[in-house]
């Protein structure tokens, strides 16, 4: 029998001195703050290693038995592999200037989030392994045996990073705490401890050739019925190409513009664009996925997702390939492509638009652009009548999606489209976009609905500035070039900024897309009502006759 | 028994109340944390930290008995539970955080509220705190409430064209439709 404790006794804070370092305290798998594992039959199709049965919130998680060896080995091959990743384990000084950078250290408050900290999960291990004073002096200067806690914390910890790349920018060293992440996750994998939401979507893709497992005939089905809301819409009727062998461009976007809403919206408006400017394009059922979620298993299932893109552009006799609205897509093209299955196959050429005769030089290695550029070309030239007044209704701020922002600096080109093609633009404050934008919370393949509240930490700081912006200038709406984005910001907006709209950046440009044919447009792309539907011109003329 | 004395402390230890106050809160997280919480003053890269702090500003005055703006509170209050909400709390903690209000209250304010005879007044000042944190309560659910939702509506979203798909062929019964139904509801209901 004790007494009934008082609220601040209840709560019980934590001491003002906690007894216990980081290296000692443990993380409390609990259902929602862990990613469902992979299924072994999934892995096993992957030929991934060690495929097994195991739960993270179980005590055993059923690692083979020589786990110490495939780690340490694991490791010594990286760090022979990617200078890199013995460069970001030595230099850091822990000077602390990534610490609160995080979206989710700002998030979850976890002092592991901080990326220093992070990173610093490896470095103990490799400090201790892989150097000397590591070996000599062990605890004091920060190296660690391994064991089973740590390899717990790396899944922990490994799954509440989303690659983003903010810390990275602020490094003085340039340290990329996303490698560092991306190799923990590698390892992690070598035990046959992976997720199935990454796992899945990289078996589906490996086998039909987008994340969902579209077979080719519901794919082309589907494109039909968004063919027919353009119809309804603008009164013209488009058949976009499937798998034709001898156009100019090959068109490759994430899936997820195909079947989930709101990318379904940009996808009507890729078309319609194509359409307008008359683009002698193809889509693939072949490569018909943009996004690469084999960059969140290893290098390797990078490379093998990648590979499609070219076989498919040397199969159908592509010039060069043009890529949809994507994120990490982005990050595996204009960093890795061209060494993982370059050189570009004989058939392709450096991008050249056809329509303003623009060279796209900086893609020369990799003949690959992404739409944004091309769009912005196409308008800079003012090759595209618009009337932006159709978004009157919409006052929207841009999401700089971390890929092309920090991977590729795509900063400039989505801006010079929206102030196109929408009268209202308004941008969040400045240490929350361009270089220093936020991850929406949920990159990397953590856009998994069992990690709801996890990701809405995550997304905090990015839903944060957007309510800013809506409780300062009336922002509605929220534009971005990223599937992901589309996909995860409605749900982060819902919570942290409801009454804010998630959409690509094409379903403006189709929006406010005068095509030539077509009727006078009484509603957007999603089928609502236009504020100001356009003046009916050969009506109004008719009545003045009469 | 002056009114307007007892106004003048509440006043006057609104600093010292409110910075107890907000520690308090911020000691709930990890030691290395905490001093990034208190410190960091850009409302963009400490989010937690500034609504937490615009918050105890806000609702001290209201506890106090200022006249208050009822939205101006409540909006305030909302913005703290929504984040404490999905911050990996316990909901005692999550909602609990307003009654740290009271030891601070106790130690800066108890004894001259009653050299000045006002118990009533002071009495009165610690029932708003559980008033707020009745509204708290209620915030906490509304926001627990939208998270499931957005659970839902975002599968929805997901599978959107799937769905229409699947129509198409005749076989709609593969989504069954309560669920539907509730994922088609996802107007915010929240301030």
């Amino acid at each position: 029998m004790a007494k009934l404790p008082k609220p601040e006794e209840l709560m019980a804070g934590r001491p003002p001195f906690p007894a216990k370092g980081w290296m000692n305290t443990k993380p409390e798998f609990k259902a929602g703050n862990f990613c469902y594992p992979a299924k072994v039959e999934i892995m096993e199709g992957m030929h991934m290693p060690h495929p097994h049965e195991w739960r993270p919130d179980e005590e055993d998680w059923h690692l083979p038995e020589n786990w110490e060896e495939i780690i340490y080995n694991g490791l010594k091959e990286r760090l022979a592999k990617h200078r890199s990743l013995k460069v970001f384990l030595d230099s850091c000084v822990r000077c602390g200037a990534c610490a609160d950078k995080c979206h989710f250290f700002i998030g979850t408050n976890d002092p592991k989030n901080m990326p220093v900290l992070r990173a610093e999960l490896l470095r103990s291990v490799y400090r201790k392994d892989f150097t000397l004073v590591g070996k000599l002096l062990g605890k004091v200067v920060g190296a660690r045996k391994l064991d089973k806690n740590v390899i717990k914390e790396w899944f922990f910890y490994a799954y509440q990073c989303t690659e983003c790349r903010r810390c990275s920018l602020f490094c003085p060293y340039g340290i990329d705490t996303a490698e560092i992440t991306a190799i923990v996750r590698e390892l992690l994998y070598e035990l046959g401890l992976g997720i199935n939401w990454v796992m899945e979507p990289v078996s589906n893709c490996n086998r039909t050739g987008n994340h969902i497992g579209l077979q080719p005939h519901a794919l082309k089905d589907i494109i039909e019925f968004l063919c027919d809301d353009i119809e309804t819409i603008t009164g013209i009727r488009i058949n976009p190409p499937l798998n034709e062998k001898g156009h100019e461009v090959l068109f490759i976007t994430p899936s997820g513009d195909v079947f989930a809403d709101p990318g379904i919206y940009t996808f009507m408006g890729y078309l319609m664009l194509f359409h307008e400017i008359g683009l002698d394009y193809t889509l693939s059922t072949y490569a018909s996925e943009g996004g690469n979620f084999g960059s969140f298993v290893s290098f390797d299932m990078a490379k093998k997702l990648n590979a499609k893109m070219y076989a498919e552009a040397k199969r159908l006799g592509a010039k060069w390939i043009l890529g949809g609205e994507c994120g990490h897509m982005w990050r595996v093209v204009n960093q890795y492509m061209a060494t993982y299955n370059g050189p570009a196959p004989d058939n392709m050429i450096t991008p050249v638009s056809p329509i303003t005769g623009t060279v796209f030089k900086h893609a020369a290695a990799t003949k690959m652009i992404h739409i944004a550029e091309f769009t912005a070309d196409l308008i800079k030239h003012g090759k595209l009548n618009l009337k932006p007044e159709r978004n009157n209704h919409i006052i929207t701020t841009y999401h700089d999606s971390c890929n092309p922002a920090r991977a590729m600096g795509l900063l400039e080109e989505p801006r010079s489209i929206l102030r196109a093609v929408c009268n209202n633009f308004v941008e969040m404050p400045p240490n929350t976009i361009r270089e220093q934008t936020f991850c929406c919370g949920s990159g990397s393949g953590l856009n998994t609905e069992e990690i709801m509240e996890l990701r809405l930490r995550g997304g905090m700081p990015r839903g944060n500035a957007l309510r800013y912006v809506q409780q300062k200038n009336d922002v509605n709406w929220l534009t971005c070039i990223c599937a992901l984005d589309r996909a995860v910001l409605p749900t982060v907006a819902n919570y942290w900024a409801p009454g804010v709209t998630v959409s690509g950046l094409h379903e403006l440009v189709a929006n406010a897309l005068v095509m030539k044919g077509e009727i006078p447009r009484t509603m957007d792309l999603r089928q609502e009502d236009l504020p100001e539907p356009d003046v009916d011109e050969s009506a109004a003329s008719g009545e003045e006759d009469a | 028994m002056g009114v307007v004395s007892v106004e003048a402390i509440y006043a006057a230890r609104k600093e010292d109340i409110v910075q107890a106050w907000t520690s308090a809160i911020f000691a709930l997280y990890p030691f290395e944390t905490t001093g990034f919480l208190r410190t960091q003053k850009d409302r963009f890269a400490n989010p937690v930290g500034h609504a937490t702090m615009v918050a105890a500003d806000t609702l001290y005055d209201a506890v106090t008995g200022r006249p208050v703006d009822d939205d101006q509170v409540r909006l305030a209050l909302a913005e703290l539970i929504r984040i404490r909400a999905i911050q990996d709390l316990t909901p005692d903690q999550a909602v609990g955080a307003l009654f740290l209000l009271k030891p601070a209250m106790r130690k800066h304010l108890l004894t001259d509220a009653l050299a000045e005879g006002a118990l009533e007044e002071y009495l009165d000042a610690e029932s708003r705190v559980d008033s707020l944190a009745l509204m708290a309560f209620d915030l906490y659910m509304a926001d627990k409430q939208a998270v499931f939702k957005g659970r839902v509506a975002e599968l929805r979203r997901r599978y959107s064209q799937i769905e229409r798909w699947v129509a198409a062929q005749g076989a709609s019964d593969l989504f069954p439709d309560p669920i539907m139904q509730a994922a088609g509801d996802s107007t915010p209901d929240k301030p």
